[in-house]
């Protein structure tokens, strides 16, 4: 009888307490070329006040073997597969809950964009299911 | 209101402009204090109307304060007297259908009556609420009216 082994790997896309200022976006991108897929969550935080339109984040892939496309909006390179709002609550919190990545994408990007009036804290984190070995 | 009329009110006022500049305003004590958007309904408003908003002892006074001012003798240098026919008239639609009391002229008449002293002020304010619907402003209005979209102070 045979054992399989998974080996996993975690990627910060967004580090937790970053901060995305009113009408700034910020990105982050993981190479999933190779691997079984992973485990994806998100979180946005208002601060007091919150923001006068809320924060969104957003999950995309790239369909390129190739190498992982530059971080950028939905477009020719990034297509959008899930997104969440973090609302405008003061001192709101906002996480994504479980986002799988699937076996077959080859590249994952998180953006966090939309909120004006206030800076919000965002992050997001992927377990990578890297590989599996049989012996 | 608007974004735009919220502010300005806001920094007409010293203590609601106080209330903005704290590291996190009181939006809701800002909204509070600001008056309600108001925008108008059409409302027609009978005799049955006038006395049901106003009470039966207003109502009347009022009615009656109309009747006698469309039956008066003015002179020709009374400054509502090119109105008169008018309110004639007006009085008449009063007893049948109804005036309608979100409408500009009604409005304008109602205002110019109580302006000469023909009418209640307050009474000629209750009978336009008819057709007011009264919009308190939101907290959220306040923070857009508070703060610019790249996150700098607007007030």
């Amino acid at each position: 009888m045979s054992n399989t082994t998974l080996t996993s790997t975690v990627h910060t896309l967004v580090a937790a307490g970053t901060s995305n200022a009113a009408g700034a976006t910020k990105r982050g991108t993981a190479d999933m070329r190779g691997s079984l897929g992973g485990f994806l969550q998100l979180k946005i935080t208002n601060g007091a006040p919150g923001p006068t339109a809320q924060c969104e984040g957003r999950v995309l892939v790239a369909h390129t073997t190739g190498t992982t496309p530059a971080a950028a909006s939905a477009g020719a390179d990034w297509k959008t597969i899930w997104r969440f709002g973090g609302g405008t609550a003061n001192n709101g919190v906002t996480e994504s809950g479980a986002i799988e990545v699937p076996f077959g994408a080859q590249h994952v990007e998180v953006e966090f964009t939309g909120n004006t009036g206030q800076a919000v804290t965002v992050e997001a984190v992927m377990t990578k299911v890297a590989s599996a070995a049989t012996a | 209101m608007t974004i735009e009329q919220i502010r300005a009110a806001i920094q007409a006022d010293p203590a609601l402009l106080a209330l903005a500049r704290a590291d996190v305003p009181d939006e809701a004590a800002i909204a509070a204090a600001l008056p309600p958007g108001i925008a108008l309904r059409e409302s027609f408003v009978t005799e049955r109307g006038v006395v049901a908003a106003l009470g039966v002892l207003d109502g009347e006074q009022f009615l009656t304060a109309l009747e006698s001012f469309a039956g008066a003798a003015l002179t020709s240098e009374h400054p509502l007297a090119p109105y008169q026919p008018g309110i004639a008239r007006q009085l008449a639609w009063l007893k049948r259908d109804g005036i309608d009391v979100g409408s500009t002229p009604a409005r304008d008449l109602l205002d110019a009556l109580a302006a000469a002293g023909v009418i209640n002020a307050e009474h000629a304010a209750v009978i336009k609420a008819l057709a007011e619907v009264r919009t308190p402003v939101a907290d959220m209005d306040v923070r857009r009216a508070i703060w610019n979209d790249d996150g700098s102070r607007a007030v």
